[in-house]
């Protein structure tokens, strides 16, 4: 004798019900391994912006601390991307004192400016995401505009300060 | 106007390689819209020990209209030069543009920008300011570090 | 001619002041007195005017004087050729072909500065420009004393190569 009516419905609507929650749980699967793989994505983007484009006024505190934080180490290397913008007055200490140390091949890293405003037109062309300078040692302190072209400007007040920023 | 692309064409050919130093040749000889030269920054420059790849299109109504001309983008760290798309501004190749003129003309009208740039039609503002206030070491500093940070990549 | 030309005018107008609607307004009123379609007109001073002005400047201020190119009766009435006075291994410099590959070539010259090209070549030319491709005089703006009458024996031919 074939199974009554009603047992045949509530056979189809088990197996309905059965398919809908597989492929809902499919579903949830996908959407949750696509989650997982962006938020890695992003985490390695972070990485790479951690290793950040820098820019640094050189005024005379800078050439100080040359003993300690030996900046031609980061000029040498290819894994930092940092540019030294040399205030008028300092040409002849930095050269002498850190590009001496410097492979041919890597200065280019180091720009003399023969003027205060020259600086503040290399770091807008530059456009490097940090810049480090010490307002005090700047004539007239830094542009009101040159944030537009940074994403953050580290003031030095003291030479700590600069240890602190780039560790010995 | 096409024939006379194809006629300047011929003429350079024939001048040979002597007299075609920025080596303009179209990218396809089928097809003589799109050309192509390679300049050598000039002597006593900041581009000087370096080569530039130059594009140029030939439009429909040339001669009576200029050719186009312009760098891939960001390679030309130049005070008439957009850093960003390589267009070029100078005067020959818009208003001061005339039919007696040729390809050859506009390449070396480029490479003359090169050693003389005009701040009075800046598109890369930066650089054209650096040589308006003559901070021509800053000036040159800046287009040294373009051209060695990109040659890195 | 370049963008940061448009961006600066646009600038320019946002801050128009008392000072630069006066100076608009009295070289609107020298195009208007030596301009082309003028007793006094000096395309001299004219051009003086043109390169104290950016283009876009002078499409805003005076916006009739950008009309350019030479009218059609101009260029229908510029002085023919023939073709024994010009060496036919000349090229014309507009299009680079020889005058002498055409058995009865075309040619125009211009009356004051004396170029001479493929009539087709200028023409089209000189539809959107009023100088001359060669030594850039502007060819619409001399007085007829001003040319050279010598180029009178030419005008006799005309009939024969229209």
């Amino acid at each position: 004798m074939a199974p009554p009516r009603s047992q045949r419905k509530r056979a189809l609507n088990c197996t309905g019900a059965l398919v809908a929650a597989v492929g809902l749980g499919v579903t949830c699967w996908y959407l949750w391994k696509n989650y997982t793989g962006e938020a890695e994505g992003e985490q390695r983007l972070s990485r790479e912006e951690a290793a950040e484009s820098k820019c640094v006024v050189v005024t005379p505190s800078v050439c100080d601390v040359q003993n300690m934080v030996h900046w031609e180490m980061l000029i040498n290397s290819d894994q930092e991307d940092i540019v030294f913008l040399v205030a008028p007055g300092c040409h002849d200490r930095f050269s002498s004192e850190v590009l001496s140390l410097v492979d041919e091949q890597f200065k280019y890293k180091a720009i003399n400016c023969e003027t205060v405003d020259g600086i503040w037109y290399c770091v807008k062309s530059l456009m490097k995401q940090q810049l480090y300078v010490i307002p005090s040692e700047v004539s007239n302190g830094i542009p009101n505009d040159i944030a537009r072209y940074v994403q953050d400007i580290g003031q030095w007040r003291t030479r700590e300060d600069i240890l602190v920023a780039f560790p010995v | 106007m096409s024939q006379r692309v194809l006629r300047e064409y011929r003429r350079l050919v024939a001048a040979g390689g002597a007299a075609n130093e920025s080596n303009l040749h179209p990218t396809d000889p089928a097809d003589l819209t799109h050309w192509e030269a390679t300049l050598e920054g000039p002597q006593g420059t900041p581009y000087e020990g370096h080569s530039f790849p130059l594009r140029v299109t030939v439009p429909d109504k040339y001669p009576t209209l200029p050719p186009s001309v312009c760098f891939p983008k960001r390679t030309m760290p130049h005070p008439n030069v957009k850093w960003d798309t390589g267009e070029v501004c100078l005067d020959t190749l818009a208003g001061g543009w005339t039919p007696v003129m040729d390809l050859q003309y506009a390449v070396m009208a480029v490479r003359r920008l090169l050693a003389e740039p005009n701040p009075e039609s800046p598109l890369n503002l930066e650089l054209a300011a650096l040589s308006r206030l003559g901070d021509h070491k800053a000036y040159d500093g800046i287009i040294k570090y373009r051209l060695a940070h990109s040659s890195i990549k | 001619m370049c963008n940061t030309e448009e961006h600066n005018i646009e600038t320019a107008n946002a801050e128009d002041s008392e000072e630069r609607r006066e100076s608009r307004a009295q070289f609107q009123e020298l195009f208007e007195q030596f301009g082309r379609n003028n007793p006094q007109f000096n395309p001299e001073l004219i051009e003086l005017f043109q390169n104290m002005l950016s283009p876009l400047l002078q499409s805003q201020w005076h916006p009739e004087d950008r009309e350019k190119g030479c009218s059609q009766e101009f260029i229908d009435s510029l002085p023919r050729v023939p073709r024994n006075k010009v060496p036919l291994t000349d090229t014309c410099s507009i299009c680079f072909e020889r005058f002498g590959n055409d058995n009865y070539p075309l040619l125009a010259q211009l009356p004051h500065c004396g170029h001479i090209f493929d009539l087709q070549c200028i023409s089209m030319w000189l539809s959107n420009q009023v100088t001359c491709p060669m030594c850039r005089d502007v060819v619409n703006g001399h007085k007829v004393q001003d040319l050279d009458t010598s180029k009178a024996e030419l005008e006799e031919d005309w009939g024969m190569y229209g």
